[in-house]
């Protein structure tokens, strides 16, 4: 199967998915006694909040593979993978901001280990781009940048346990053995988790084959512009990967 | 609380997470209007290129590029309607084999 005809079913998977995600949860998921229609929050804000998370992790081990490889493909697969999750750390910080706004009055709370832990990660990932960006050599920049997204992503799964142990604020636990969910809650949840994270997957292989396409198509024009000076391999400053041109002349077609 | 104000809050939650995933995609296809533009631009490139390499070797005497690619196979005859799909080493590819 083509890269592209790949990205077409997963498109569709993920559309599919979250629509039938959204009309479980508000169709078939029974309202909460607690928090009534507010825990409907819950559906969103917590698979965003995993596939995240597991998202700083996939980059750290694909940072791993770069360095192992030394191959650019796995450095421009890391630097995806954090950046999209990045982008839906954005929707769980605010999501969770609106939560905690209705279900406790307040839109942040410093003593909860939960939020301010998520907050140090999601900080800490803020810096990934600025690294990139302060480093001009591009074969620099993705080793720096395989290092950093490594000992990050070790941190997130040390992070994610360091709060589970800690008992200073009780936050709704959702899976391990506190977990009460009740059968339509949990089958509605974990159908909202396997639709974030395949619009994750999507959205990474879409990101992917458009930096993958502009980067051969520089290569191309430099290989045919006539002017020699424009020939040579110049690249402006920039916090993206740089594939090297006979990789992206080659990788266009694949996923 | 009561269902109203629940209400409110709950579409918000939806509506931003939905509202990231578009603004995402916006940004993302301008770029890939970008890469449009750079292939067009590629193509224009090897159009001239196509038409530099046919002016040249029609003022050798013709065959010039046939005779490159062919391996001495006799190369038909050159005119300015032939395009870069003539020509493998010149294939830029097709957009829609990079990106969906």
């Amino acid at each position: 199967m083509s890269s592209s005809s790949r990205l077409r079913h997963l498109s569709v998977a993920s559309a599919l998915a979250l629509t039938g995600a959204l009309a479980l949860v508000f169709f078939y998921a029974p309202t909460e006694a607690d928090q009534g229609f507010l825990q409907k929050i819950f559906y969103i804000h917590v698979p965003l909040a995993i596939v995240c998370l597991c998202g700083f992790v996939a980059g750290g081990l694909l940072a791993i593979q770069h360095l192992r490889t030394g191959d650019s493909r796995w450095d421009l697969r890391s630097y995806v993978a954090i950046h999209m999750s990045l982008i839906f750390g954005v929707g769980v910080l605010i999501t969770g901001s609106i939560w905690a706004k209705g279900s406790w009055g307040h839109w942040w709370v410093w003593d909860s280990p939960t939020l301010v832990s998520f907050l140090i990660i999601f900080l800490l990932y803020a810096t990934y781009q600025p690294l990139r960006f302060s480093i001009e050599d591009p074969e620099r920049q993705s080793r720096y940048a395989s290092v950093f997204a490594i000992a990050a992503g070790a941190f997130v799964p040390m992070n994610f346990v360091a709060v589970r142990l800690s008992t200073a604020y009780v936050h709704p636990r959702v899976l391990g053995d506190t977990s009460n969910l009740p059968g339509p809650m949990a089958l509605t949840f974990l159908i909202s988790l396997g639709a974030f994270a395949l619009l994750f997957l999507t959205l990474c292989m879409y990101e992917t084959a458009a930096k993958r396409a502009r980067a051969k198509a520089r290569a191309l024009k430099r290989k045919l512009s006539a002017d020699g000076a424009s020939a040579a391999p110049m690249r402006r400053r920039s916090a993206e990967p740089a594939l090297g041109s006979a990789t992206a002349a080659n990788a266009g077609g694949r996923g | 609380m009561p269902l109203r104000d629940a209400v409110e809050y709950v579409a918000a939650a939806y509506i931003v997470v939905f509202a990231l995933v578009l603004i995402y995609l916006t940004i993302m296809s301008k770029r890939l209007r970008g890469v449009q533009r750079d292939l067009d631009e590629l193509t224009r490139l090897a159009d001239e290129r196509l038409n530099e390499r046919l002016g040249g070797s029609g003022r050798e005497g013709g065959g010039g590029l046939g005779r490159e690619n062919d391996g001495g196979r006799p190369s038909p005859p050159h005119t300015d309607a032939r395009t870069p799909d003539d020509h493998p080493e010149l294939d830029l590819g097709r957009p829609e084999s990079t990106v969906a």
